[in-house]
């Protein structure tokens, strides 16, 4: 087998030694077994993940450029890359940039095809509907255009009967 | 202790042997969800976890298919109640490990558990012993449907559900199967066929983590991508996959019984006297050994009856399963010990192997 090989990330000698080939290409990783716990590798699809993350980024000074902050939740590049964790959902559109090139590693293809929760996403769209027909009735009801405001007023009143209706 | 009546219970992969056959012992499929406009369990703050947990509980408790089952909270578990429940395939050893605030449910036949706070606000999992992705999709779509009634997922039209890790993003799914696999272990033709299968973008792992020196020859086999595909489509290639594996295994059996079949008749006839006769048992050797007694059903030099049971014994055997059956707290040594005698307990009324048909099918 050769002389015994070293941990990746520490200087530990590597127990777990993981291969994987993706569409021809193939990633190698020696690890030990107290860093593949604590980089979530033993699980193969992480092993993916961790792998491509190391490679993201470049040298330091890129890191410094690229740095960006989820406005939601407040993670960090550094957080994702020491993490391999997303901190919160909006973390999918702060960090679009970085993804992209991720997904098409790793999966597929980056749209999705699989099923939709229909009830959940019309309760969303319900909710942001009416949030908008409310601030217009706010907006109109300043504006003293007050035909307007009971028009607004009316459909709010309409959908949220017609939600209720649905229970 | 907490879960007693959990194994104590009829469970699906304990005691449900109506579908059982060779090669595939169970079809699990698991779905990661998240709840919208709140950080993933990994970065939320312990309130939120809080909030996240009791609000999951309420709507799972309250689906028809969770009746009669049971509610945990992970902190209140001890260490051996969170090995069985790992054992038993219920829990994943990151939910063990988790901070406060994280839960589980599981159904009154335990093929379904969903963990509340691992990775994600929800991991639902559903199993069934055998092969049966078909009814398994089913009824796991329709746990999701309806816990999708009460609870508001996070969700993106272009990206799918969206999950703490982006290896899981899209569908959310992994689907896999536990697979016995010894004839490829005995003609060392496993690295060849993981190799063959990663090209598709099938993963295969040991059962309990080992690497690909899993104990009893069982292989953990699932799909690596979860977006850019359907549901259904990543079950049809899984599927083909898994037939191709099945193929090559009994291809494996019946090259071994043609080339070098007293070599095969020896490995099964020695399993079955070590299981009946000896007194110190390691978890891993009993596993190994309940393997070439499942290949022997297989081989029908066993009775088909003898499956459940045996299928039964791989869980059972396992080190906090044995702690429990023993009551009082002993150690690696007494428990093989224990172990031994259970199994010369349970395996008393097996009946001599019969190689009659073996012979016969080389």
């Amino acid at each position: 087998m050769g002389k015994p090989t070293e941990c990746k990330y520490c200087e530990k000698e590597a127990t777990i030694h993981l291969t994987q080939i993706v569409d021809n290409k193939i990633h190698k990783v020696d690890i030990c077994e107290d860093c593949a716990l604590a980089k979530k590798m033993t699980d193969p699809s992480n092993f993916t993940l961790a792998n491509l993350l190391d490679n993201i980024g470049g040298s330091n000074d890129e890191i410094e450029g690229d740095l960006v902050q989820c406005e939601s939740c407040g993670l960090s590049t550094t957080d994702f890359k020491s993490l391999g964790r997303f901190g919160c959902p909006a973390c999918y559109e702060s960090f679009k940039d970085l993804l992209e090139p991720m997904l098409n590693e790793m999966q597929k293809s980056t749209t999705h095809q699989g099923k939709i929760p229909l009830v959940s996403a019309q309760r969303v769209a319900s909710r942001n509907q009416i949030q908008l027909w409310e601030d217009n009735l706010q907006n109109a009801i300043e504006a003293e255009r007050y035909e307007d405001a009971a028009q607004w007023r009316d459909k709010i009143t309409q959908l949220k009967n017609d939600l209720k209706s649905k229970v | 202790m907490i879960i007693s009546p959990l194994i104590e219970a009829e469970a699906e992969l304990t005691h449900n042997a109506k579908l059982n056959c060779p090669v595939v012992l169970s079809t699990r499929i698991r779905l990661a969800r998240n709840i919208s406009d709140i950080p993933f369990p990994g970065w939320a703050k312990e309130a939120q976890r809080r909030e996240i947990l009791a609000t999951c509980m309420e709507s799972l408790t309250a689906l028809p298919q969770m009746e009669g089952g049971t509610r945990l909270m992970v902190e209140e578990l001890s260490e051996l109640e969170k090995q069985i429940l790992m054992e038993r395939h219920l829990i994943s050893r990151e939910l063990s490990k988790a901070k406060k605030g994280s839960g589980l449910v599981v159904s009154k036949d335990q093929s379904c558990s969903v963990m509340i706070n691992e990775e994600d606000h929800l991991r639902i999992q559903y199993l069934r012993s055998g092969f049966r992705f078909k009814q398994a999709w089913k009824t796991i779509n329709e746990i999701d449907s309806a816990l999708e009634e009460s609870l508001d997922y996070a969700f993106s039209s272009d990206l799918g559900y969206l999950t703490a890790c982006p290896t899981n993003v899209g569908t959310g799914m992994r689907a896999s199967a536990m697979m016995h696999l010894p004839a490829l272990v005995i003609a060392n033709q496993m690295e060849k066929v993981i190799r063959a299968v990663n090209q598709l973008g099938i993963a295969v792992r040991g059962v309990f983590g080992e690497g690909s020196d899993a104990s009893g020859s069982i292989f953990q086999i699932s799909n690596q991508q979860t977006l850019g595909e359907s549901e259904d489509e990543i079950i049809k290639r899984l599927v083909n996959v898994l037939n191709s594996v099945i193929e090559q295994e009994n291809n494996s059996r019946h090259k071994l019984l043609e080339k070098d079949p007293i070599k095969l008749l020896d490995k099964m006839g020695r399993a079955y006297g070590l299981l009946k006769n000896s007194h110190l048992l390691s978890s891993a050797e009993a596993m190994n050994l309940l393997s070439l007694l499942r290949l022997a059903i297989d081989l029908e030099a066993i009775p088909e009856s003898y499956r459940s049971h045996i299928d039964r014994l791989y869980i059972e055997s396992r080190p906090g399963h044995i702690q429990y059956a023993a009551k009082t707290e002993i150690d690696p040594n007494q428990r093989d010990e224990y172990r031994s005698r259970y199994m010369r307990e349970q395996l008393s009324e097996l009946p001599s192997l019969n190689f009659d048909k073996v012979v016969n099918k080389s």
